[in-house]
Formats: structure tokens, sequence, C-alpha cells
């Protein structure tokens, strides 16, 4: 590649010290002369596990206490006044006891709810984090912060950083892959924006409700040319090109335009493989369930079995999990729709032997009240059986990628309320995600407008408890 | 679990930024190691160490914040022994390892130590050019910086130097080039040949290709004033505006949208256009850059003038996000667009503390903020100019007097069904505006007489709130009393209620007499009961104004009357002005009405008959005095500081005089005493020219910016803007016409061994395309470009039907084209002054596969000259003459001719135009 002719250039002309009056410039100009390498796999500052990321975002915010953290006393308070009541987005009344009925599961004995029976049978697989925090009761800034680790102000998304830090191990795909069914969740693609960071590293959303290739990847094939005309007009691109880099002796940073389009041409095959579930066999699909989740999981798994460095699969356009009414009918069918999936998805990654080096991070943008959420005109059609977003405590696990199996980390309340067991935030989540995957997160930085940014920016510690 | 930190400094500084990972042969260089101070060592001794033993304490006589303090001559007496970690007290001390620890209240992170040790290994490198930030006082930095730090120096315009080759200099440009070269030892490179020299400039100053005829014609005009002719014809060119005006907005994040907002409301700001061709016009016609500055920030503060369209200059502090309307970080996106996109200065960093390496006291930062929050906008945006036809014009009132009756009937009909809610149900009402107050005997109770809770409505809510504190209601005859009684607490209810009935009869205060004889009568034994007879009253009166022929006719009975005119008529709770009406609509009639109310805003931006509006921001009456918000936090109020400029720009600390000080402000910022403005102009436009800058960090020319490679060149250019008038045209000459500018960019191997990065600037820098001139070059080539300049934003850039520039193409901030971020186009979500430069095989799909791509490319074999062209050989030559402007070479048909007979499908012609627009040559600039 470039950038090696580059220093065995220098290396030849012994400019060892000569060139350290360029010192400064250095990396700037070298980082041009071997413009693909910003996506080339990167090493990261210590070995880890976790080489790539699945994360399923349940946005909306799905109710931990329907879930994973299960509230024997919410039993005893139903419909009761609560000693502890926290704000949140909208008024609540008494106390709301789960509908759904918790079993306990694996060697490790983890108590989840018959909502999710598949992710149940990779029970001892879960590091369920019980005391996650945000900051406020509202979706759009909980989504940033999710996401990007800032509320308001436009950060690098998780997925951007971890490109940057780490590259992509397969250059004939993108490094950071968003599927979304039906389109896009609210705040649309800020939650995979790059910001600063060079805009390859921003994700590529996929609509994974299609099935055809070209629906799902922009420009990804040609709408008039067959690949074997294809071929043969980027032979006769690669004449013209020849011939005038010939004319441009020392010109490298042409070979980087001139080699961009044979990985183009190949990401065009490759991301047709990568998309096209039909390629397992009958037993996997069958396994994952010929679902729109199904399709999603799979499809997330191959990615990554790819190389893909990051991939985050939304449950769908909107914020489907916000169930402000009739929680039970709406958790049910939400979890119905993705938990076969889910669960094969882990068992599969499991069998692959994909566990280890992929994380599996599951959970919404903040969890629900134990509180029922009060009637109010025009918003949950007058009904009192839905649960509000709250902050203050909710539930996420991860599975894989060097965390503990079987484990449970932290504890909300009595209730459920207010993560009060050794909370962690979404800013000591980030930080122990990148630390998982081999970053310092103080030191994975970007300089920009004057200062070295950071995902977790001032904030952050990473939970060592999680880790295997 | 330990991790070891392996101690291998250039291991370690990879880690750090991972692009630095390619720079891993020259990690081992100086300023690789003073950035590993900075990033990793500097931040420990200031957080940990430096309150003890810095310049105000030193326990133990042991000071920590300069070199000189940490290392002694004799090793024994050193804290610190470059090369030597074992042999250093500071790591015994930090390490616990030894006798004494430090810091006394928690042991350092383990990643921390090793920092120190690795940096002591390292020798111990600090850098000399500053001491620790932190130790000094600010008033202390504030002097330094004046009086030490390059960029902070007046602009004095230098000497031109003494050059080995007179005859080389076309434009004083040259002999500061010269001279550096001369110092190296380096020859400049020839001239580029004509060809590559007019398409350089010709994309150089407009962003569009020479047509061959111009290249043939400049080729073959001997005159010798051929070369200036042309750049004459280039600047006068609207396309040149075009080209320039685009990196300034990318400086000022345009955009079409104002960002996320909450509700589904119309983000669009359909007058941003104003502003982005403002900033057109303005290059175009020269504007001087010092007033094309002061009218972006102070154009409402002008003297006014007769022609109003320099005010949609003003769009330059309104086009940014709007943050969900939070005001802190507008004003804080505005003072970073200020501070680093026209004065190179990151003074946002001052935000939460003082700046971290910059001469900049958080004072400084809330002085500008003081600035930015006293502007106010607008509700009704001025017209700054006419549609274009007054036909149009007359259609676009009508139908927006239609749709907004849409939305005025939608308001009616709504609150309609509201006001019957309110006169239903009075006693409810009256209840709940007791039971909602915060104070009062029945604050927080619950109380209603039919109404069920969820029933109850927000808005009626507050309506009656407002008209009960309404001074002529307060004590009336109606309301009065109803305000004695729910004052008693419930328990004396029973016991006080008729006693203060006929106290008020008494003491002669209005009561109503028909509710006066109801209270008396019905003998109410609680608040409720009140509330039920008020009820009732209400009830029957409403039935009698009901029974006429017009509920609005006063009654005849007057007690009844009285009743009647709270329900009914101008002076009922009920009559709103038609904003709070809007303002009172049910929740659950939002969506709707937001719609409607789009389709009203969507006519002002869509209709060809809508006046251009300026986004212009005025004076609050008020201007805000500032405030410090300790760590930014806006809860923590920390000392007043007046609104004034930066003062490490202004040591006269002047507070600003004239309302907000805004147009001080920009004074400040466009006077030829400052500075940064001017160099940090003339940077960016040589940036462009040359694809590097003299400052290669051209939004930072603080400390820890990049010096100049050509400190001398960057004064002159300053200074020569400035005394021209601040002329950009005049600026672009000094440039382009010299023999600097004028190099061919061919690679000289023994030069390039010397001088790889072109530091010296011995040639011309190859450059890659934008995306903007990119696929402007490709309908230019096509011939499918509409060269019309401004007016409202336009379509996608990737339909094929769109064939305006692509600058003009509607930029929506939230959802931004992921294909402008794949081709390094910077988003608007912060001022951007350099955009990145990657390449990647999503640039190559777009290229190969998209429709508008393949559009352009069929589209120039469609051109009339392909038609009139015989033969392939013919054709083929059409071919590259659109696309490259020149002739192609023998070889160049051979393999042409030879490529289109292994076309199997499609039209060859179309996949062969497709490869020219494609390739390099089209790509790059020599």
């Amino acid at each position: 590649m470039a950038h090696t002719t580059r220093r065995q250039m220098l290396a030849q002309s012994g400019m060892g010290l000569a060139s350290l009056a360029f010192a400064s410039m250095f990396s700037e100009d070298e980082a041009r002369a071997a413009a693909l390498s910003v996506t080339a796999p990167k090493e990261p500052q210590f070995p880890a596990k976790a080489k790539h990321v699945i994360h399923l975002f349940m946005n909306g915010g799905p109710s931990h206490l329907d879930t994973f953290d299960r509230k024997v006393a919410l039993e005893k308070y139903a419909g009761k006044e609560l000693p502890v009541h926290l704000r949140t987005e909208r008024k609540t009344g008494g106390a709301f006891p789960s509908p759904f009925k918790f079993t306990r599961h694996g060697e490790s004995g983890l108590e989840i709810s018959e909502l999710f029976p598949n992710v149940a049978k990779s029970a001892d697989e879960l590091c369920v984090i019980r005391s996650m925090r945000a900051d406020v009761p509202n979706h759009e800034p909980s989504l940033m912060l999710m996401n990007c680790g800032d509320a308001r102000l436009a950060r690098p998304s998780v997925g951007s950083w971890i490109n940057y830090g780490l590259g992509t191990e397969n250059q004939n795909l993108p490094g950071f892959i968003v599927l979304c069914p039906n389109g896009y969740p609210i705040k649309g693609p800020s939650n995979w924006q790059s910001a600063f960071l060079p805009g390859t590293y921003q994700g590529t959303h996929i609509d994974c409700k299609h099935s055809k290739v070209d629906k799902l990847v922009e420009n990804i094939r040609n709408p008039g040319l067959g690949l074997e005309d294809q071929r043969h007009q980027l032979d006769f691109l690669s004449n013209l090109n020849q011939r005038h880099r010939e004319q441009r002796p020392g010109e490298e940073m042409l070979d980087a335009r001139i080699q961009s389009f044979e990985l183009a041409y190949r990401m065009q095959t490759e991301a047709s493989d990568a998309f096209d579930v039909n390629l397992e066999s009958d037993k996997v699909r069958a396994m994952y369930g010929d679902t729109l989740h199904g399709r999603q999981m799979l499809m997330a798994r191959r990615l990554v079995e790819r190389g893909v460095r990051y991939v985050q699969c939304w449950h769908g356009a909107g914020q489907p999990w916000d169930s402000h009414d009739e929680i039970e009918k709406n958790h049910r069918r939400l979890a119905g729709q993705c938990d076969q999936a889910i669960g094969a998805l882990l068992t599969d990654l499991k069998q692959r032997g994909l566990l280890d080096e992929t994380l599996v991070v599951w959970g919404g943008e903040f969890g629900r009240t134990p509180t029922v959420e009060l009637p109010m005109p025009g918003a949950n059609a007058g009904k009192i059986n839905g649960r509000d977003h709250n902050h203050h405590g909710f539930t996420m696990w991860m599975a894989g990628g060097g965390v503990k199996g079987g484990h449970v980390h932290g504890a909300t309340d009595e209730f459920g309320f207010q993560a009060v067991e050794k909370p962690v935030h979404i800013h000591d989540l980030h930080a122990t995600i990148l630390h998982l995957l081999g970053f310092d997160h103080e030191k994975l930085t970007y300089r920009f407008a004057g200062r070295d940014f950071r995902l977790t920016d001032v904030h952050g510690h990473v939970v060592h408890d999680v880790i295997a | 679990m330990f991790r070891t930190i392996p101690h291998h400094p250039t291991l370690l500084l990879a880690f750090g930024v991972a692009l630095l990972a390619m720079a891993a042969g020259a990690a081992a260089a100086k300023d690789s190691r003073e950035d590993f101070f900075e990033k990793h060592v500097r931040p420990v001794l200031l957080n940990h160490c430096i309150d003890c033993h810095g310049p105000d304490t030193q326990e133990s006589d042991i000071r920590l914040d300069a070199r000189k303090f940490l290392i002694q001559d004799s090793e024994a007496k050193s804290l610190v022994v470059p090369g030597k970690p074992e042999k250093s007290k500071l790591m015994d001390v930090v390490a616990h390892t030894g006798n004494i620890t430090m810091p006394p209240e928690e042991k350092l992170g383990e990643t921390e130590i090793a920092a120190i040790s690795t940096w002591i290994k390292d020798g111990a490198v600090w850098p000399a050019r500053e001491e620790v930030a932190g130790a000094k006082t600010m008033g202390e930095r504030l002097g330094d910086a004046r009086s030490d730090h390059w960029a902070f120096q007046p602009v004095v315009r230098p000497k031109l130097p003494k050059v080995s080759n007179p005859s080389w200099i076309k434009t004083p440009v040259d002999a500061f080039i010269l001279s550096k070269l001369d110092e190296q030892k380096i020859t400049p490179s020839a001239p580029a040949d004509r060809r590559t020299l007019l398409r350089r400039v010709t994309l150089g100053l407009t962003g569009l290709p020479p047509t061959k005829e111009q290249s043939d014609a400049f080729v073959a005009d001997a005159s010798p004033d051929a070369y200036e002719k042309v750049i004459e014809r280039l600047l006068a060119s609207p396309h040149y505006g075009e080209r320039w005006g685009r990196y300034w907005l990318d400086v000022a994040r345009y955009a079409d949208t104002m960002g996320y907002q909450a509700g589904g409301k119309n983000t669009t700001f359909p007058h941003a256009y104003t502003y982005r061709d403002y900033v057109i016009d303005s290059l175009n016609n020269d504007l001087p850059y010092d007033q094309f500055l002061i009218e972006q920030l102070a154009a409402d503060m002008l003297p006014e003038r007769e022609d109003k369209s320099h005010l949609a200059a003003l769009g330059f502090l309104t086009v940014g996000n709007r943050f969900l309307n939070n005001q802190r970080e507008i004003v804080n996106d505005q003072i970073d667009l200020v501070g680093r996109g026209m004065l190179g200065l990151t003074v946002a960093c001052a935000r939460c503390h003082d700046h971290k390496y910059d001469a900049i006291p958080t004072e400084d930062y809330y002085s500008l903020y003081g600035v930015f929050a006293s502007v106010t906008e607008p509700k009704e945006l001025p017209v700054i100019g006419q549609p274009k036809r007054e036909e149009d014009y007359q259609e676009y009132l009508k139908e927006r007097a239609k749709r907004q009756q849409v939305v005025t009937d939608y308001v009616d009909k709504n609150f309609a069904e509201i006001a019957e809610d309110l006169r239903n149900q009075v006693g409810d009402y009256l209840l709940i505006e007791r039971t909602s107050r915060r104070n009062g005997p029945y604050a927080g109770k619950k109380l209603l007489l039919t109404l069920k809770k969820e029933q109850v409505r927000r808005t009626a809510e507050r309506l009656w709130k407002s008209y009960l504190d309404r001074r002529e209601v307060r004590d009336n005859s109606l309301f009065g009393i109803w305000r004695e009684l729910s004052a008693v607490p419930p328990e004396e209810f029973e016991q006080k209620a008729q006693q203060i009935i006929q106290r008020r009869v008494k003491q002669k205060k209005p009561i109503n007499p028909l509710l006066r004889e109801w209270l008396v009568e019905a003998k109410p034994a609680s608040i409720v009961d009140v509330a039920r007879i008020y009820h009732n009253l209400f009830a029957m009166v409403r039935k009698e104004a009901l029974s006429q022929s017009d509920a609005n006719k006063p009654l005849a009975n007057a007690d009844a009357e009285e009743f009647r005119r709270v329900l009914y008529g101008a002076a009922s709770l009920l009559t709103l002005s038609p904003e709070d009406r809007r303002n009172n609509l049910d929740r659950k009639h939002r969506t709707r009405l937001l719609q409607l109310e789009g389709k009203v805003k969507a006519l002002d931006n869509e209709s060809e008959g809508a006046p251009p509006r300026a986004m212009v921001v005025l004076e609050k009456t008020n201007p805000v005095n500032p405030y410090v918000f300790v760590r930014g936090n806006p809860g923590r109020r920390g000392p007043a500081v007046p609104r004034r400029f930066l003062q490490v720009l202004e040591p006269s600390e002047r507070s600003f005089q004239n309302g907000s000080g805004r147009l001080e402000l920009a004074e400040a910022i466009a006077s030829s005493e400052n500075p940064l403005t001017a160099r940090v102009l003339v940077n960016r436009i040589w940036m462009q020219h040359f694809g590097k800058a003299i400052v290669r960090t051209p939004d930072d020319f603080g400390i820890r910016g990049d010096e100049p490679t050509h400190p001398e060149l960057l004064d002159y250019l300053a200074s020569s803007f400035m005394d021209q008038g601040w002329s950009l045209k005049n600026l672009h000459r000094t440039i382009v016409l010299s023999n600097a500018y004028r190099q061919s960019s061919d690679v000289r191997p023994d030069v390039a061994k010397r001088d790889p990065q072109n530091v010296y600037c011995w040639r011309m820098n190859p450059q890659r395309l934008d995306f903007e001139p990119l696929r402007d070059s490709m309908l230019a080539v096509s011939g499918g470009l509409e060269r019309e300049v401004g007016g409202r934003s336009v379509g996608s850039v990737q339909s094929p039907q769109e064939r305006r520039r692509t600058m003009y193409s509607f930029v929506d901030r939230l959802f931004y084209p992921t294909i402008l971020r794949t081709f390094d186009v910077s988003a608007p979500d912060q001022s951007i002054v350099k955009r990145h430069q990657t390449t990647v095989p999503q640039q190559a799909l777009f290229l190969m596969n998209s429709p508008f791509v393949i559009e352009q490319a069929s589209r120039m074999t469609r051109h009339p000259r392909m038609r009139s062209a015989e033969g392939d050989q013919a054709k083929v030559q059409v071919l590259f003459g659109l696309a490259y402007a020149r002739d192609a070479s023998p070889e160049e048909i051979a393999s042409a001719l030879s490529y289109l007979k292994t076309v199997k499908h499609g039209d060859p012609w179309n996949q062969l135009a497709q490869a020219l627009l494609i390739s390099n040559e089209f790509s790059f600039v020599d």
C-alpha cells in the first residue's frame, strides 16, 4: 500500500533525522497518501477479547420491571402509592405490578420474565446490569446520550468511535451498519452520525424489511449494467487511470482512488452475499424464524462474521417499545417479535465460536416506571395500564465479548424506580464497551476545534465487575 | 487486573490517536513526545500536584510546574532523571515504592503512573515554548500571549527578501517563497503547461472546468497578458461567488433546517437561502471582507439603507442548529462560530473553565455570551426584495390567505368545543382553580363536582385561572365572595361561611344579588357546595341566554346578565386573541394543527411568489448582563462580567457601550488592528488554492496550533489584503498570478527526498476535487448544468433530474444526506474550516452506480457535438474533449475503440462516457 512505499522511501533515504522537521505534518500527509487506510484494521490499545459489537436497540424504552428486573414489592403495593416517587416525563400513580411471570433460568438462576423464553435459554451467557442510569426521561436526549454520549450536541456515535479506533476487518463492507426495519427511529441518522470524525465512520443505514440488496444499500448495484459489463468498464477505467498515473511518477495519492474502485466492485458482490439470508441453511433460518426480526438478526450475524465492526439492530422505526398504555399487550407483542431471533443469535454466535469476540448489548434508551401512568387527554387514550419513561433506573444486558455470563450487576431499589446499588451511568457503559474492545476511553481521542474529544467527554468509569 | 503498559514510547503514542499509528515512523520525534507530555503527563500534574507544588504554594519546597524545578544537575538532587525512571524520585513517590507517597488523598491510576514513567524514560521532554499553563495567573498568561505568541503580534508588512533569481518574481508572493527555497537550496519547478494551468485556475476560481474551446484558445493566445485576461474573466464570472461562497458556508454551518424539534414541528428555515445568496452576491461584488464580517454580525445595527438586502447577512447567526431552542447552546454555537470561524481561536473551550492553553479566561466567554444572548428574533421576518414576477406574488398572497383561513377555521372549530366545555363545567373549574394552586387551604386537594379527573382539560384550567386573576374580576360581585370563601380552611367552613357572606353585604362590597340569595338560602357546608351553587346558577343563566336568538345578546335581568358576561361577549373568559386560541387547543389537536400551519410555511418556502426575507436578529430592549456560569453550569452563578471583546486582543479591557455591543464586537473583529482576522482569512484562501495552508491548523491560531511555515508570506498577504481595502478578488489575483501558483505539480524525486511534504512549495500540490466541484463538473461537461445563480434551495444531489449546482441543494441538518458525508462534505453541525479528505469505496459506488452519474454520462453522449461527429474515432475525440478539454492520444483512441467492442449490453457510448467522468484525470487537478 501507498503508505508502506512512503515509509520505505523514508527508510531508504536515511531520513530518520532529517524528517524530524516535518514530523508535525507527517500524520496528516501520510493519512492523505494512504487515504484508504482510515478504514484499515488497527490494533487496539491493549489486547482484548471483543472485536465486534452487536447493539440490539429496543428503542422506545422497554420496561425492566417486566423483563429482567423482578420486583415482588410491587405486588404488595399494587394500586397504592409507593414510598418512593420520582419525577418522570408524565404523571404516574400507584404501584403497577408486572403482569408477567418470572422464572429462574440456567445454572446461574437468572430471573427472566415469560416475555423472553428464548433469550432465557442463554441465561448463563447474560451479564445483566440492573442499575443503569440516564439523565432525563425524554426520548430524544436519551437516544443521543446512549448513542453518542451527549444529549444535545453533535458528537460521534459509539459505532463511529469504534471504527475510528479499530478500522474494519473487511474493506468490502462498511464497518458500521445500522439495521432498522421500516425506516428511521426518532432522530434518524443523528443516532449513527460521525459528527467531526470523517464521514466514512458514520453508520450505513439499511432498511432490513427489504430483501433485495439494491434496496438495502445505496448505489450497490448499477441499475443498467451487469457485473460482466461493469468489469469491462472498470478495466477500461483502470487503463485510463494507469496511463494518468504513469505520467505522474511519485504521486501516490492517486493509487488510493484507483484501489477504491476495485474495493467497490468487490463490495457489490460481498454485500449481496452478506445480506442474503437465503444463503443460510433451512435449519438456521428456522432457528431465527422467518420474520422481520429473524432476518435482521441473521443479517447481523452474517455481518460480524464478515468482519463488520459494529452492527446496530433497532427494533423498528419510530419508538416501538414506548408502552405508555396497554403495556401487557404491547410488550408481549414486541417481545414476541424479537425473542426468538435474539435467542437464536446468542445460540448461533456461541455455536460458531463467535460469541467470545462479539459483544452483544441489549437495551433501550431508558426503562419504565414501576408506577402506572395516569391518563392524559390526547396522550394515552385514557387507559391506565402503561408505564412512563424512567431514566432513574433500568436494565441492560450484555453477552459475549469478555463479559461475565449468568451475572447480575447492581440493583434498583425495592420497587425498581431508581438504581441504588452500583449504579452504572451511560458514560460508564461506554467506557466499559471501549475497554472490552481494548481501549482506554480517556485515550481514544480526536482533536477538533482545539480540544481532544472523547466518547465519554469528561465522564465514565469502567465497570470492572462485569468483565470476566 | 493489572494491565502492563508497554514502555515503548512509539507504541504508546500510536495508542493515543489511531491515525497516529500511520505515523509510527516519526513517533519518536520531539513533537510527538511533547504531544505525549501534553496529553498524558501535564494533565496529571495539573490535576493532582500543582495545587500544593505550584507557583502559589511549594510544600516541602517542591515545585512541579516547570522542567527546571524537576531536574537538577546532580542526579541525587533531581526529582526526575531523564531517561531513568528507576532513578527518579518522582517515580518512587507516585508509584508508592518509597517512604513518601503522593498524592496524599489517593494513589494515581496505573495508567497515569505508567505514563509518567514512559515520559521520564523518553527523556522527560517538556515543551520549551511554555510553562504549565495552569501555573501562571491569567494576567501573566494574557501578558505573555500578547508579547510572545506570534499570532497576537501586530501585522506588519515585511520587506521583500532578496532572492537568487529576481526574474522569477511575478507577485510579491514569489519573493517569500523563493527566499525560503533559496535557503534550502531548492529551485522552484518549471511552470505548468497552459492546459494544466487553465484547468487549475478555472476550477480554483469557479469550481467548474474549462471547456475545450477555452483551453484551445488559451494555448493559442500569444499575447503577453493572456493569463491575466483569463483571471479577470474568471473573477468576473458569477460562478466565482458560488465556488468561494460554498467554503464560507462551511464556516457558517449553513443549513436549510433547524435540526431536531419535538412534536412534528416544521423545522425548515424557508428563508435561509437569502443568507446563502447574500454570501454569493457579496463575493461576486467583492464586498470588502471587513464589511462582509460586520454585516454578518450586526447588519441590523448599521445605518438604515433603502436597499435592505444586506440584512440577509444576519443569517450567519441564525441558520445554525436550534438545539431544541436551548439558548445556551445556540449562543455557544455562535461564540464558536465567531471564535474559530472569524478569529481562528477556540474561544468556546473557555465555557467551563479558563482556556487550558490559550489566554482566554472564562470571563471572556461570558462577555461574548452577554452579547449574543442579547439578541432576539422577530416573529415576522423583514421582506428584503421582490418576488420575480408580480402575478406570482398576487397568486401567492391569495393562496396564503386561503391556507391561513384553513388554520383559523380549524382553531376556531376546536376552540369552540373547549369553550363549550368551559361553560358547562363552571363548578369543576372553580374548584380546580383552587386546588391546583400552590397555596391556600385547598391546594393539592382532590375536589371535583361532575368531571372525572381524566376529563379535566388543562386548557380550561389555565383559562379560568387567568380569568380569575384579572384585576377587574378578582374582587367583583361574582367572584369576590368566592375568593373569600375559598380562603377559609375546610374545618372552619360551616362555622364561618355565613358570617363572611353577611359581612360582605354589610361592608357593601359588591356581591351579585342572585348569588347572595342562593348562598344565604342554600347554607353551603363546604366549598364544594359553593361551587355547586355557582355551577347551577351559571347553568341556569346559560340556558336562558341560549334560549334567545343569540347568546351574545344581553339578558334583560341585570343580575343574570352579570353571569352571562362571564361566558359570552367581549369581556368573557373565552375572549382570546387568535394566537391564544391557537395556543390553548388540546394536545390531541396539535399534530393536525402543526400540519396545517406547515402548509402555510411550505408556501412561504416553495411559492415562486413568496418574497425573500432576511433571517435577522434584533437587539433586545435590555441587553443581558452576563455572569460567569461556574463550570459551565447555569445554576452556578459566578462573578458578573461586562460585555466586551477578548482581553488578549483588547488590552484596554474596555466594555461595550452601544446596546449589546454586537456592532462594537463586529468592528473589533473586522479591525485592521486585529492581528488575527486578516491572517486567518488569507491563510484559508491560500489553503484552498495550494491544498495546504501556511498555518496548518486554520481554525486554531492559538498556542496549540501550528506555527506558519512562511510567517513573512502570511504577514505580507494579510497586510496587503487590508491595505487594498480587504478585497478578496485582489487577494486571489496576488496568489494566482504568482509564479509559485503556476508551477508544475510534477514530482522531482531528488527534491521530494528532501522535502517530501512540499513544505517549501517547490511545486504545486495536486488536489482532488471536493464533491461540489466534482458533481458540478459532471453537469458542466455533459451540458446539463443550469447556470442560474441563487434562489430557493432545490432537490437532492443524487437526483438525475437535479441540474443546479450542488450548493443549491436543500441542506437538511437532521437528515443530512449520507452521500455528502461519504464525500467528506462537512455536516453543518458546527463551523468547519477544513474538510477531511478520505478515499473510501462508497465514493466509488456512487460514481459507478448512481443514477445521477449515469444520467450525466448519457447526456454527454447526446451532446450536439456527438450527433455531428462522424465515425467512432471522431466520437471518442468528442467525449475526451468534453471530459478533459483536450484531444485524445492515438493510444487512448485505440484503447477506447477496443473497449467499445467488449460491451455486451446497453449503450457502449454511455459506459465509455461514464468511465471518463469517474476517472482520476477528471477528479484530480494537477
